[in-house]
């Protein structure tokens, strides 16, 4: 079929079948659809843990997919750079050279986008275990049912900032009262005093899914159900928390009417047992603690030796929640946060980009220039480099490249419109290709550090007022489209350039 | 009789002689000239058939009657094309820097269906002058002027082919190699393997279409380079030292393909080829140009289509055991202008009025020892003695 296709692209579309873009095309597909399949299915969700492996398939695939590009860049190359229609001058199309490079790019694109694919099977295989709604509902329980667990309080500075009805659980929290000398140790609920070791003072664990507003929300219920002793609600959370848990083959040692009856100390709940989060002994508390003054409720944990034969302190009552937090968190970023998304697409588009430039350069000019070429990019980073040490600015680097890329689009434009001979412009042009593609970042790293520049000089009070402060804020909000953009302008540059590259391949040589 | 009825008759002579290959060579010209897919897919199909009955005479024979009527059926009222000027070149230099070679100034007229041949010794600006023509070199002065039509320079480097002494490497196989070349010249697309199977048969290419470049002889690469060539229907092709490295027999069939290719009456194309084998280039082209140190020496001086030998002399080379004085001696009568001793061989000049045949008779009357005899007068030879 390959062949067939071949023959019939060499006859009709010489450019496709010179570029070998159905097979490797075909190639380059079957190679990503590899790493999804790959990342969907070696990340299955093991709900027994707690944290990130130590090996894990990550890394291991990352280098796979480093090895596998290579070879297959280098097997494209040996073929793509067998013929030359441009060097033999056979009939092109003004577009030509632009539609070469759309073509480079795309299997460039492809190449460098293995482990893209892979991180996108990863999530979508985090995401295929619940619908947005089904874990949206079971994070609502698992924060809710954090709230009783052993975990964080708030910290109150004042009355009135526990007086109103939300308030921002995150915005201070500690794991212990006693740490902090400054923190008041009470508070104020509808019109009550509590201490802060109280249930009542307690954090939530939260997911990405939500925000402040709504975990705010969420505690605000819990406390009114203790206040108000609404134990059938309670009870409710409590038993679908652990219908949770036994869905995913975990274990707790407790149930919800045991849960209850140990968090419910009514009405100040100040001696309400502690909940531990963690079963199993690869998380624990080592004894040590109790040699200090640190004061531990030892009514809610116990000594015991461990698989090593070493003391340590088990939580009497317990429920796995490290484990659901971990996995509830990962399969929540999976849906409102995913590692794949425009942002980090940009990579791998950005990489396909330079090495698209740099393979149509050596196509269009020669060995001997491509690698004069070479020198002079590394020549003129090291000068510039050595001058911004020297000079101790952040200016330097950025105005230096600008300043040469002003200077080869001069020379490369000069020699095409003056059609006499190509002299050293192959080198020329090699550069003006290369620092295309840099030239908008490096302009705005300059108006970055102009603008912090300026701002220094404007006082802290009076500076988020400043026109250049709200610039500053506003360029780096919009870096990822700012790099878009950029890649899209090249892109159209790339058509006018193109055509220019094709007349100047007319030029003589001598 | 024009161009076209000339070479028929010449095929109809080949045929009435019975020499086959020469007929089919030219019969594939004549194809190529019909362009047209039914007549490649007729003549692919009758040497399909040679293939497996290249014995049968009399079925050759036949075949060959057949094709040959219905090509001049076909041809007889195609227009032929005009012999227009392709290139010409005023006062045209091309320096390496001061105190180094210098080419020029160079005037030329080049036409359609015309085999320019340059000669010279090595050094003495061949190949500059052919990559200047081709524009892979730009001249330090004077104007090259292009006759035909072509949009910018890139499209202008399309229309001329430019095969140097040493070739680029071709990878894959060649005959995939043609097909690129053809497709990427817009045939259509069913006319692309008939044709180039056609083109491959006439350079004597068929046995090794699937070769690699690397198992090629010289003379086989230059003959694919020649074949791209064809598909590439250049309107000038410029060919350095296409002589060099091929055996007598390979020299006289290439330079007969340069004269059937660049005499086309359909598809006449100009060629302009340098070398160092001047007797041969001289027996093709229709104007030699001389080069020495950069200078150029016409032999003719072009007006159209008409010819005209510049210095009229009549010069003989030759070799004898007589001496340069006993010879000297027994020429004078005959109004002997000068003899030089050249390394082993006599060039004697005469007035333009003794003849040839004068001279023989002169020679044949004193009994002079003369084991070898050329007339040099048309040839540039006389500027590499001279």
């Amino acid at each position: 079929m390959f062949k067939s296709i071949q023959q019939r692209l060499i006859l009709r579309y010489p450019l496709l079948w010179n570029t070998k873009i159905i097979p490797m095309g075909v190639l380059l597909l079957g190679l990503n659809l590899c790493f999804f399949i790959l990342g969907f299915a070696l990340n299955g969700i093991s709900f027994e843990e707690t944290h990130r492996n130590f090996f894990d398939f990550d890394a291991t695939l990352l280098l796979l997919s480093l090895v596998i590009s290579l070879l297959v860049l280098i097997l494209w190359l040996v073929n793509y750079f067998k013929n030359n229609m441009l060097k033999s001058f056979y009939p092109t199309s003004k577009y030509h050279v632009y539609k070469e490079w759309g073509l480079i790019f795309l299997l460039c694109f492809g190449i460098s986008s293995p482990i893209y694919w892979y991180n996108l099977g990863k999530e979508t295989r985090y995401r295929s275990y619940f619908s947005r709604e089904e874990l949206e509902k079971r994070c609502v329980t698992l924060r809710a049912g954090s709230f009783f667990l052993d975990g964080s309080y708030s910290y109150h500075e004042s009355e009135n900032t526990v007086e109103t009805d939300v308030v921002a659980v995150d915005t201070v929290s500690v794991d212990s009262v006693e740490t902090n000398g400054e923190a008041r140790n009470y508070f104020m609920y509808r019109g009550k005093k509590y201490k802060n070791t109280s249930l009542l003072n307690k954090n939530v664990n939260s997911y990405i899914l939500f925000d402040k507003k709504s975990d705010s929300t969420a505690i605000e219920k819990l406390k009114f159900w203790l206040v108000t002793q609404q134990k059938d609600s309670l009870k409710q959370l409590f038993t679908d928390y652990l219908k949770i848990v036994k869905e995913h083959q975990l274990e707790a040692n407790i149930n919800a009417e045991q849960w209850l009856s140990l968090i419910n100390d009514y009405p100040l709940f100040e001696k309400s047992h502690t909940i531990g989060p963690q079963m199993t002994n690869d998380e624990y508390y080592p004894n040590i603690y109790n040699n200090q003054s640190v004061v531990r409720d030892t009514i809610d944990r116990y000594i015991a030796r461990d698989n090593t034969g070493t003391e340590q302190e088990f939580y009497k009552y317990y429920v796995p929640e490290k484990k659901l937090n971990f996995n509830y968190a990962r399969m929540a970023d999976a849906h409102e946060d995913p590692d794949v998304n425009l942002e980090t697409l940009i990579i791998p588009v950005y990489f396909a980009l330079a090495l698209s430039l740099l393979i149509l350069s050596f196509r269009v000019t020669s060995g001997r220039s491509w690698l004069i070429g070479l020198i002079a990019v590394i020549i003129l980073n090291i000068i510039l480099g050595i001058f911004s040490v020297i000079i101790s600015s952040s200016f330097t680097y950025g105005i230096g490249y600008c300043v040469a890329f002003i200077i080869v689009s001069v020379l490369f434009f000069n020699t095409v419109g003056q059609n006499r001979t190509k002299g050293y412009s192959g080198v020329v042009l090699n550069l003006f290709l290369w620092l295309l593609p840099g030239l908008i970042p490096l302009l705005y790293e300059l108006l970055e550090s102009y603008l912090h520049y300026e701002y220094n000089a404007i006082d802290t009070i009076n500076l988020q007022y400043s026109t250049a402060y709200q610039f500053k804020q506003w360029l780096e909000n919009h870096v990822f489209e700012i790099n878009w953009t950029n890649i899209f302008l090249v892109s159209i540059a790339m058509l006018f350039i193109g055509k220019k590259i094709r007349l100047w391949r007319g030029i003589a040589e001598a | 009789m024009n161009e076209f009825e000339k070479q028929f008759q010449e095929i109809e002579d080949y045929l009435k002689f019975e020499d086959y290959p020469l007929v089919i060579k030219r019969l594939i010209d004549f194809t190529l000239d019909t362009e047209t897919l039914s007549c490649y897919l007729e003549m692919n199909q009758f040497l399909d058939w040679l293939d497996y009955n290249g014995n049968d005479t009399a079925g050759q024979a036949t075949r060959l009657r057949q094709l040959i009527d219905q090509l001049y059926a076909f041809l007889k009222d195609k227009p032929q094309a005009p012999r227009e000027v392709l290139v010409t070149l005023k006062d045209v230099v091309k320096s390496y820097g001061t105190g180094r070679f210098g080419l020029g100034p160079i005037d030329l007229a080049l036409y359609a269906g015309q085999i320019v041949g340059l000669v010279g010794e090595n050094g003495n600006g061949k190949t500059t002058l052919l990559r200047s023509l081709c524009g892979e070199l730009h001249p330090s002065g004077g104007t090259i002027t292009y006759h035909f039509k072509y949009t910018d320079r890139y499209d202008l480097r399309t229309q001329l082919v430019y095969i140097p002494q040493r070739t680029d490497t071709w990878y894959g196989s060649m005959y995939q190699n043609l097909i690129l070349t053809a497709s990427s010249y817009g045939y259509d697309p069913e006319m692309i393997e008939p044709l180039t199977q056609l083109i491959i048969t006439r350079l004597g290419l068929r046995k090794y279409r699937l070769h690699s470049w690397n198992s090629l002889s010289s003379g086989y690469k230059m003959r694919f380079e020649l074949a791209r060539m064809l598909l590439r229907k250049p309107k000038l092709l410029l060919i350095d030292e296409p002589l060099a490295n091929l055996d007598i027999l390979a020299q006289q069939t290439i330079l007969e393909d340069f004269r059937a290719i660049a005499k086309s009456p359909f598809r006449p194309i100009g060629i302009v080829l340098s070398s160092q084998q001047l007797y041969e280039v001289e027996k093709t082209s229709d104007q030699v140009v001389f080069l020495k140190q950069g200078v150029q020496k016409n032999l003719r001086q072009e007006s159209g289509t008409t010819t005209e030998t510049l210095e009229n002399f009549l010069v003989i080379e030759f070799e004898s055991t007589l001496t340069q004085g006993e010879l000297g001696n027994l020429l004078q009568p005959l109004g002997l202008e000068s003899l030089q001793f050249n390394g082993g061989t006599f060039i004697a000049t005469f007035p333009e009025s003794v003849t040839r045949l004068q001279f023989l008779e002169w020679v044949t009357r004193h009994e002079i020892p003369m084991p070898y005899f050329r007339d040099i007068s048309q040839s540039t030879r006389r500027f590499f003695v001279s």
